[in-house]
């Protein structure tokens, strides 16, 4: 009887990777609501989705490099390149609809381009992802400084003003989830994230088993290019302006919501549900530590702190849920 | 035929030396740096170069241990400790020589305690080290904000002043000879002692090492806890160095650390390399920041170029196995 | 069917392949034609896999040609290989551990509509009629959507057998599909090969065993010190021959016999000892015997054998050193108290690759004697002694340990455990996969130390290896042991009744 719950558990979690993270974010909702009854409203928590959109999209793109098992230090990098290429696109040829569609398709190509790129340097040329797209990202971020040295131009009126409007009484912002999450799921089931996963569980099996390897990597970096390209479009729309130095500090912040959603950065099994988990994890123990009343001077420390145990407890149930 | 030997030699590391490679680099770019602005590679220049490159040197020294024990090991924190470092040594010594003993003291108990957190999170709770360390980051800058908040940054000590800028006995300065001690140190350490050679057992294969007694949690806490008392000491040199702390100032050093070590010839999955080439990798990394800084061109274009370098420098490092052998 | 089949589906010509200063393959010569069960044997570090994995595209020769259908081929990667119609089944296993058998068996050719997305109903179809090929004999908890990850060994070969069934290619190499597989299941795939091969297919079979290698093939092409020796038609040969070119000049040594004295002191005794899949067993070793643990593979004899040594927990059950108790025992407590654990998958838990192998010797040393300092002038001479007794090649100490071949790397594993006198020793397969002159040289030595007063518990995967040199055999069947025999009971017969018994 015992071996048939620990079973089905153990296939809830396989299917579900997210599942111990979803607990935790349930808790932390609960919390949240405790202390400050409003934070568990519609518009709360559509609020909080608002905030968070853009490391969502961030760890979403994190998580797919980590499947194949390398990791993206520049994901931080390429926001800043994007963010500043369409503002100052936007800025030069006017604001309109059409410029703003052409400076879109603009921060895809860039995206996707700087994912090229790493994808070349790590899975072409073999070089070490940790260090390698520490490289890239500090190319990526000086050709962000070279676009635009000093932060501050405001992108075009009608691109923020489109990001934080309501249609049908739903906000923006939800549509732009909602078509995230339709993407992901056509991912999900696609070939090619099975294939990822394969690679991330070992190169040498995945090509003595006849797929390739380098190009399957390759094609992780550029998905991951592509949606750190719109996680730079939607912090382009909170922040309504350009800024080189925007992207530094999702970075590692990405990597921590992919561990928190379940994923292992040794590869093979991450899921991008839970890597979005992750975030909202991040974004409620943050509301959490302020709700509570922590004095303005500790509450990053209390952030941080709370942010490694919630780390060593996700690990902890996962390994536990392993053996 | 010949162009496949071409390419199998390429491929090999074992014949291209990193110490080599870093040795004649260093060497091309003082050179280089000396044309574009007469002066840069004169005696002094290059003092002040090697006691900015010991502060890295000396951080690294720590990183190399952690990653040389394998099981993914790395240090994110390592800027977080020096930065809290500075701040707790310049307190406690508060600008007079006689607290510099108690200021050593306390810093390096308090770096090794952090280590000692960083150890026991990565190998009994089992949390990957880039996650671990990375968290303990955050916590640690989190920590400066309080800590700055309720006290000054502290004073240096003047004879740690002089210790780390002046030449100590009409020689180098003071912290050239611990950084030289250091590396005779660890090469020792690394290379005639049973605790170094477990390290690389711990860090080629753990499995085996459990089997032969081999005390593999104890070392690779031990490892965490050199690397947080490293941090901690480079700390205190750059409390030396700048007389006095300010915010944040050891998070530059955390991803050039990583990189010492591996243009010194180490492996980042463990188990393979030294730390003689760790210390050339941080002399090559500061000669090079340093030109860049002589070439007057923009921020944006000193970034730009030190990427691309530091990817082109890396294709003669450590570059992983080709899947086809 | 083609009127005239001698053209050879494939053939390798004059192919060569060295890692740095050793040769592994030099001007090798083979072909393969339709309908045959081409067997390849020889010793270890022979050539067998790396020719193979020269063939399958993921090594690259230094010369030679590969011609298919007589047309010469550029193989450049697995894939490659694949267009031109061979799979391969690899030693290692080339699955992906956190996916599902079916996903595994598929991977490289999933079933899409849309281009993109995975037809499941399609795959499940597909992935079902290869799987009931082998359903009788997979065992418990194997499902198409099992990950591979919570696979048995035996199981996990069968899925990347599975795999190479699924290409369905005219050309299939497996390299020692068999190596964990119990009878009923190599039965099963034995059928499974003769179907294909009476359909027209080349088949290449690599095993270490004997009666296999006469039971499925058509031809046996022997290959010793990275040279082809001969290819003859196994209806025209013997074992003894087979044999004889495998190792050359060199003489193996049958002469076991071992002074017996009476006296027994026990050395190690367990009762009653209970742990992960190994139930209830008791016995008693004295000092100088050696105690083989039979039955088919992954019964429970290396698991017994670990939890002895303390590397995984036992969960009841009382153990004896000497006269003393020991409780709770780890690896650290066991080697202080002389026990030895010697592994046959010397990459998992034996080597330190890539340092030297003066590394590679002295852990135990160092921690027997309580060391500090690793002063090597001084404990070098032990080593050298140690590796002469093992009849190990090497030029140096200070050498890297994988530039040695395969048997001579066990040996140095084994030095380690003989530098300090050990009292008990645990073998857990430990000549898995070494060149038949290294294994005499092993045994030969295992027999000295037995006369010398050490005990020996022996598991091996080689029934004659352990018929040879226990005094007594414990066959494990299911986790308990099924039988003892001793003296004369000491036979092949005995021993696969035994192993066979109450298996459903």
């Amino acid at each position: 009887m015992k071996n048939n719950n620990k079973n089905l558990s153990l296939e809830l979690l396989r299917n579900y990777p997210f599942v111990p993270s979803l607990i935790i974010l349930a808790i932390l909702i609960i919390l949240n609501g405790i202390f400050e009854p409003n934070s568990i409203s519609l518009s709360s928590l559509t609020g909080l989705i608002s905030t968070y959109l853009a490391l969502m999209l961030l760890a979403v793109a994190q998580t797919y490099v980590v499947m194949s098992s390398d990791i993206d230090l520049s994901v931080g990098g390429i926001i800043s390149l994007v963010n500043v290429s369409i503002v100052a696109f936007m800025d030069h040829f006017g604001g309109g609809f059409y410029i703003i569609l052409l400076s879109l398709i603009l921060g895809i190509i860039i995206g996707i381009l700087c994912g090229l790129i790493n994808g070349f340097v790590v899975a072409v040329l073999r070089l070490q992802a940790i260090v390698a797209t520490f490289a890239t990202s500090i190319f990526f971020m000086g050709l962000a400084l070279f676009i635009m040295p000093v932060a501050g131009t405001p992108a075009s009126d009608l691109f923020w003003i489109t990001y934080f409007e309501n249609y049908f009484g739903i906000p923006f912002v939800i549509y732009i989830l909602i078509f995230i999450l339709f993407i992901i799921y056509f991912l999900h089931r696609s070939s090619f994230v099975t294939r990822l996963l394969a690679v991330g569980d070992g190169f040498l099996a995945a090509f003595q088993g006849g797929l390739d390897v380098t190009k399957t990597r390759v094609k992780g970096f550029l998905l991951c290019g592509f949606f750190s390209a719109l996680s730079a479009f939607c912090l382009t729309g909170e922040t309504a302006s350009g800024d080189p130095l925007v992207g530094a500090k999702m970075t590692l912040l990405s990597v921590a919501a992919v561990v928190l959603g379940g994923g292992a950065l040794s590869g093979g099994s991450a899921s991008v549900i839970g890597s979005m988990i992750g975030v909202l994890i991040i974004g409620l123990i943050n509301s959490l530590v302020f709700f509570v009343g922590t004095p303005s001077e500790w509450q990053n420390l209390i952030q941080g702190l709370s942010i490694l145990i919630a780390l060593m407890i996700g690990i902890y149930i996962n390994i536990k849920a392993q053996s | 035929m010949n162009l496949t030997k071409m390419k199998d030699r390429l491929n090999k590391d074992k014949i291209i030396n990193p110490t080599t490679i870093a040795l004649t680099l260093i060497i091309i770019l003082l050179f280089l740096g000396n044309n574009i602005s007469p002066g840069f590679a004169s005696p002094t220049q290059i003092v002040s170069l090697l006691i900015v490159a010991s502060l890295l040197g000396i951080i690294s020294a720590g990183q190399n241990l952690v990653i040389l024990g394998g099981r993914e090991g790395i240090d994110l924190s390592v800027g977080g400790i020096v930065s809290i470092a500075a701040v707790v040594a310049g307190n406690v010594m508060d600008g007079s020589n006689a607290g510099i003993i108690p200021a050593v003291t306390i810093t390096l108990m308090v770096g090794a305690f952090i280590g000692l957190v960083n150890g026991l999170g990565v190998t009994f709770i089992r949390i990957p080290p880039l996650v671990m360390t990375l968290g303990m980051l955050g916590v640690l800058q989190g920590l400066l904000v309080v800590v700055r908040k309720g006290v000054p940054s502290g004073n240096a000590a003047p004879f740690l002043v002089h210790f780390a800028t002046k030449p100590l006995f009409n020689t180098l300065p003071g912290i050239l000879w611990l950084w030289f001690l250091i590396t005779l140190f660890l090469i020792f350490l690394l290379k005639h002692t049973v605790y170094g050679l477990r390290i690389y057992a711990i860090g080629t294969n753990e499995k085996a090492a459990k089997m032969t007694a081999v005390p593999v949690e104890i070392i690779r806490v031990s490892l965490f806890v050199l690397s947080g008392m490293f941090s901690a000491l480079a700390g205190i040199c750059l409390l030396g160095y700048s007389g006095s702390s300010f915010a944040n100032v050891g998070e530059q050093y955390i991803l050039p650390s990583i990189i010492a070590v591996v243009f010194g010839g180490t492996s980042l999955a463990g188990g393979k390399g030294g730390y003689f080439g760790t210390a050339l990798g941080a002399i090559l990394l500061i000669i090079l920041q340093s030109i860049l800084i002589t070439i007057r061109i923009d921020e944006s274009g000193r970034q730009m170029i030190f990427g691309a370098t530091l990817l082109i420098l890396m294709i003669f490092y450590g570059r992983g196995k080709v899947l086809r052998s | 069917m083609p009127l005239f089949k001698t053209m050879p589906i494939l053939e390798v010509k004059n192919i060569s392949k060295r890692y740095g200063a050793t040769t592994a393959l030099n001007n090798c010569s083979i072909s393969i034609n339709e309908s045959e069960i081409h067997t390849l044997i020889g010793s270890n570090g022979s050539g067998k896999s790396t020719l193979c994995k020269i063939i399958s595209g993921s090594v690259q020769a230094d010369a030679g040609d590969i011609l298919i259908r007589n047309k010469i081929s550029i193989i450049n990667n697995p894939i490659d290989a694949k267009k031109l119609g061979i799979s391969t089944f690899y030693q290692e296993l080339s699955i992906a551990n956190h996916a599902t058998v079916e996903n595994n068996i598929f991977m490289t050719h999933l079933p899409t509509k849309f281009f993109l997305l995975i037809d499941h109903k399609k795959l499940r179809n597909k992935a079902s009629k290869i799987f009931d090929l082998f359903k009788d004999v997979v065992g418990n908890d194997f499902s198409l959507t099992t990950p591979v990850s919570q696979l048995r060994e035996d199981q996990r070969q069968l899925v990347e057998i599975m795999k190479v069934l699924a290409l369905n290619t005219q050309i299939m190499i497996f390299d020692e599909p068999t190596s964990a597989l119990d009878r009923a299941q190599v039965e099963c795939f034995f059928k499974i090969l003769k179907n294909l091969k009476n359909q027209g297919r080349s088949i290449i079979f690599i095993s270490h065993r004997m009666d296999e290698i006469f039971q499925v093939g058509d031809k046996v092409t022997v290959l010793r010190d990275a040279e082809i020796i001969s290819t003859n038609k196994l209806k025209d040969i013997d074992q003894n021959t087979i044999i004889k070119r495998m190792i050359g000049e060199k003489n193996i040594s049958s002469n076991h016999k071992r002074k017996n004295n009476n006296i027994k002191i026990p050395a190690l005794t367990i009762k009653n000892f209970s742990g992960n899949n190994f139930e209830d067993i008791s016995l008693e070793i004295s000092q100088g015997e050696i105690i083989g643990l039979g039955g088919l593979h992954g019964q429970g004899q290396s698991n017994l054998l670990k939890s002895i040594f303390g590397i995984t927990s036992s969960k009841s059950g009382i153990m004896y050193v000497g006269q003393k108790q020991i409780y709770k025992t780890n690896p650290r407590k066991s080697i202080s108290k002389g026990l030895s654990y010697i592994s046959g998958d010397r990459k998992r838990d034996g080597i330190y690759p890539g340092r030297s192998i003066f590394e590679n010797i002295f852990p135990i040393h160092f921690y027997k004697k309580n060391k500090f300092f690793a002063h090597r002038n001084k404990i070098q001479p032990l080593a050298a002694e140690t590796l002469e007794m093992l009849k190990t090649i090497y030029s140096n100490i200070n050498q890297e340990i994988t530039n040695l071949s395969g048997g001579n790397q066990q040996k140095v594993v084994i030095a380690r455990w003989l530098v300090n006198s050990p009292l008990i020793l645990l073998l857990d397969d430990p000549a898995k996969g070494i060149d038949l002159s290294s294994k005499s040289d092993l045994y030969s030595i295992i027999n000295k130390l037995a006369e010398k007063g050490v005990s020996i518990l022996l598991y091996s995967s080689d029934d004659v290896e352990l018929l040879t040199y226990s005094d007594r055999i414990l066959v494990f069947n299911n986790g308990k042991v099924s039988r003892l025999l001793k003296g004369l009971e000491k036979n092949k017969y005995n021993l696969y009744e035994a192993s066979y018994d109450n298996r459903n």
